[in-house]
């Protein structure tokens, strides 16, 4: 058997009286990508950050390299060799990419400054065995989430990683870049590190994964190796799903699938966009979103959804074009950085920047209405926990229901309401549970009945296929091709590639960034 | 992904409790240590001078007059720089914005026809005082807003322009020949001592700012929940960009926060200039600026905190008095100085407040 490079035996963790980890063991080998999965919440990202020396478990031994890990920190753990690329990246915006990955192992010449012609170089070679093109002086808040991405990875490997943990890397990626991402991982593998990724998503475990872990509840209930060789995966992977969705989702999986919103022609429009551009990010983009249709843009990071979205919103004018129609109401692609205020409680994050609407003379608030306003979006949001919850001790489904609770009150719920008649929702389940992801669905295929016209922007085909009737593909800043749902992942990956592959000619810093 | 999903909030156990106390304990836990220590060095004893100290203050109805007159400013100058701190900007500036408040309600107050009724003086005064330390504090927000100097360099900054202002202003004309005052402000712009209207108060310096400052402390705490713009200050603290997003005119607000509080610690002139001097002279009310920053820290959003911290630092500048024959009384700034870094030590806010922004 291959040689092990970390483990974690029997660790637990509690934050107070809720349980992360309630006890779990397991071994991490080189040569293998080793797949974690489980419902949001259900310990993964706490059992990995324990092994990366980032929590302390309660009780339980970490070894690493055949020794326990003491001391139990990060920098201990990097020095050893495991390091961990973290869902919510850790990099300074205003620094370079090489400025990022030397932080704090800074080579120095003889004199103690930074030697950079070494660090220039040992990017350029690790850049390699990621088998990505990294341009050392992009500044960090011009790279799309992808590159960002590739930029922590190499950030590990520059340190000498040879287990390289990572939270839900491609939750924030296409089809696309997700492929492009494993095929490196698989290089790094066969090279003799050891990957340990975390995942939502089965069909990656089922093309990708050696080895399967599933945590349940805090549990790590089982881990089994996925023999390719000895044929039907298919089966193998079905006991991991089972394990999975087990308890929890039952009977979920018994509904039926949820009833497309049909498009509808005679729906007015309700958002006309024409000819939009701005900067170097949009090049004249058309688009037209009528009543009670949900209209999906897929695309591979990068290519202007930021933007669109930017616009969309109004946060920046459009250098040229026309946007017309109702205003937008708008679930944001960031749920840390742009859709919540983590440290306010539920009530106030459902009513956020509405204050004004509650305000009385000289700014007095009605704290009754609002109490009767944000329990309203509450309940009709689904998510658990009351309105005195903090944001930040809820799960990313449970967060992510309070986004989308938010955006659709500021839709128009009937005649003569002057609310919101366009939904636009970018990422809209990134980075959450298979059961919040349903629950999510539904909000915006009623939101649809409801008369609103819906935008989803998202980086999941099978999400776009689910609900949106139209699909378009966005490349570099244009609106290249459009797709009914029942569209291959092959024939609209080959329009998002085909052109990315083009789009990658051109410098990303020179793309105005809104952020 | 959190892995904290139950619906009860997590419960500190002891052991980090102890490794993160709240900022306020820590605080004063410091303090009262940095206090034995230093009076220890001095020969003498710690506990024969805390109950000087109290004696000196508490326990008698003039210390305690005194106590409150002291704590006067610092009402104000404390929820000041609090309001700022709110939105996540740190008002070093309080010092500046008071005196540059004080030479203006000096000015004013000496400027009104003499027989002003005390319901016009008192308001135009104050209006005038207030705008003063408004407009201070407007340059800063405006670099910060316009440019992106963080508010802790410019404020400090604009401190000593305020001291070099005043200087010349008061030399140029503003001060009776040969002095380092103004004329003394109309009988209508003084405030009354509270002995006037309680005898309880005799001798104390004292005034009806007190109350006024206790109201003010109570009114703009109450805003951070029941008032627009107090309320969106405290989420602007904890995340501008989702307020941004959401269609706060975010860069307005900071610029609105920072002004409200320089008009606040403006108003402090109220216990300096109408409620005690009569008139301005250079260095009153000097402290109380730089004081209201620990008020702050130390009672954190809350009106009883805020209250009753700058009843505490009211009572060590008066009880620095009662000991100045045992310990130097400057000793007590340097219990204040250590009160402030320890707070800072284990305050997470405080950190982002001031470094948590490019």
């Amino acid at each position: 058997m291959a040689e092990e490079l970390a483990s974690a035996r029997g660790v637990a963790k509690s934050y107070g009286d809720s349980v992360a980890v309630r006890t779990a063991t397991a071994t991490f080998r080189a040569g293998e990508i080793h797949a974690v999965c489980g419902e949001n919440g259900a310990g993964k990202s706490t059992l990995l950050k324990i092994v990366a020396g980032m929590v302390v478990p309660d009780a339980g031994e970490v070894t690493v390299l055949g020794s326990p890990l003491v001391p139990h920190t990060p920098r201990e753990a990097i020095g050893r060799g495991v390091a961990m690329v973290l869902q919510h990246f850790a990099l300074v915006p205003v620094f370079t990419a090489l400025e990022n990955v030397v932080l704090g192992a800074e080579p120095t010449t003889k004199l103690g400054a930074v030697d950079w012609a070494r660090a220039r170089a040992r990017l350029e070679k690790v850049s390699a065995q990621l088998g990505a093109t990294i341009r050392p002086d992009a500044r960090v808040s011009d790279l799309g989430v992808g590159d960002r991405q590739r930029l922590e990875i190499a950030r590990a490997l520059y340190r000498d990683a040879r287990l390289v943990i990572l939270d839900e890397p491609t939750a924030v990626l296409t089809k696309v870049e997700a492929t492009a991402l494993y095929g490196a991982l698989r290089a790094l593998a066969d090279a003799g590190k050891g990957i340990v990724v975390v995942t939502h998503k089965m069909d990656e475990v089922r093309a990708h994964a050696d080895v399967v872990s599933v945590m349940r509840k805090g549990e790590l209930v089982f881990t089994r190796s996925l023999d390719r060789a000895r044929g039907n995966v298919e089966e193998q992977v079905e006991a991991v799903t089972a394990a999975i969705m087990g308890a929890v989702h039952g009977d979920q999986a018994e509904k039926e699938p949820a009833e497309r919103v049909s498009p509808s022609a005679s729906g007015d429009v309700v958002l006309s966009v024409a000819g939009l551009a701005y900067g170097r990010a949009l090049a004249g983009i058309d688009l037209e979103l009528r009543a009670g249709e949900i209209v999906g843009v897929a695309g591979v990071e990068g290519n202007g959804q930021q933007e669109l979205v930017s616009v969309l919103a109004g946060d920046v004018a459009p250098d040229a074009g026309k946007v017309e129609g109702s205003r937008a109401s708008v679930v944001r692609e960031d749920r840390h950085r742009e859709g919540l205020v983590l440290d306010a409680d539920l009530r106030d994050n459902l009513v956020l920047g509405e204050l004004d609407r509650f305000a009385g003379a000289a700014g007095v608030l009605d704290l009754a209405a609002l109490e009767r306003e944000a329990a309203l979006r509450l309940a009709s949001s689904g998510a658990n926990g009351g309105l005195d919850r903090i944001a930040r001790g809820l799960s990313g489904g449970n967060q992510q229901k309070i986004v989308v609770a938010r955006a659709l009150a500021r839709l128009r719920s009937g005649p003569g309401d002057r609310g919101a008649r366009v939904l636009v929702a970018s990422q809209p389940t990134r980075g959450v549970d298979l059961a919040a992801a349903a629950d999510i669905h539904a909000q915006l295929r009623a939101a649809a009945r409801a008369g609103a016209g819906v935008l989803v922007l998202s980086a999941d085909l099978d999400e776009l296929r689910a609900l949106a009737s139209r699909i378009h593909v966005i490349a570099r800043g244009r609106l290249v091709a459009t797709f009914g749902p029942e569209v291959s992942d092959e024939e609209i990956g080959r329009h998002m590639l085909g052109l990315a592959h083009e789009a990658a000619d051109e410098p990303v810093d020179e793309v105005r960034s809104v952020s | 992904m959190s892995a904290v999903t139950s619906p009860r909030k997590p419960s500190l156990s002891r052991s980090a409790w102890l490794a993160s106390p709240p900022p306020a304990v820590a605080g004063l836990a410091a303090g009262w240590l940095a206090f034995c220590l230093l009076v220890w060095a001095y020969g003498a004893s710690p506990r024969a001078m805390a109950v000087l100290l109290f004696e000196g203050t508490w326990g008698t109805t003039y210390g305690a007059g005194q106590v409150l007159f002291k704590a006067t400013p610092l009402l104000f100058t404390g929820i000041a720089v609090d309001l700022a701190l709110r939105a996540g900007l740190f008002n070093i500036g309080a010092e500046g914005q008071l005196a540059v408040a004080s030479l203006v309600a000096g000015v004013v107050g000496s400027l009104l026809p003499a027989g002003t009724p005390a319901v016009v003086a008192v308001p135009v005064v104050l209006l005038f005082a207030m705008a003063a330390g408004a407009l201070w504090a407007l340059v800063p927000a405006i670099m910060r807003s316009r440019f992106g100097a963080h508010e802790v360099i410019s404020t400090i900054m604009m401190n000593r322009i305020a001291d070099g202002v005043i200087g010349l202003g008061l030399g140029a004309g503003l001060a009776l020949t040969g002095t380092v005052r103004t004329a003394d402000v109309v009988g209508g712009a003084r405030l009354p001592r509270l002995e006037v209207i309680h005898g309880g108060f005799r001798g104390s310096a004292a005034s009806l700012a007190l109350p006024i400052g206790v109201g003010t402390v109570l009114l703009v705490a109450a805003s951070y929940r029941r008032g627009r713009f107090g309320r969106e200050l405290g989420l602007l603290g904890k995340n501008a960009r989702a307020m941004e997003a959401e269609g706060v005119p975010v860069g307005t607000r900071f610029t609105q926060a920072l002004v409200a509080s320089g008009a606040l610690a403006g108003a402090a002139s109220l216990g300096t200039v109408l409620g005690y001097k009569g008139y301005f002279e250079e260095g009153l009310g000097a402290g109380a600026g730089f004081t209201g920053l620990a008020v702050a820290l130390l009672g954190r959003g809350s009106a009883v905190g805020i209250v009753l911290a700058a009843l505490l630092f009211g009572t060590l500048q008066q009880g620095g008095l009662a000991l100045n024959a045992h310990v130097p009384k400057e000793l007590m700034d340097v219990l204040q100085g250590v009160v402030i870094c320890a707070i800072a030590l284990v305050d997470a806010r405080l950190r982002a407040a001031v470094g948590g922004r490019a």
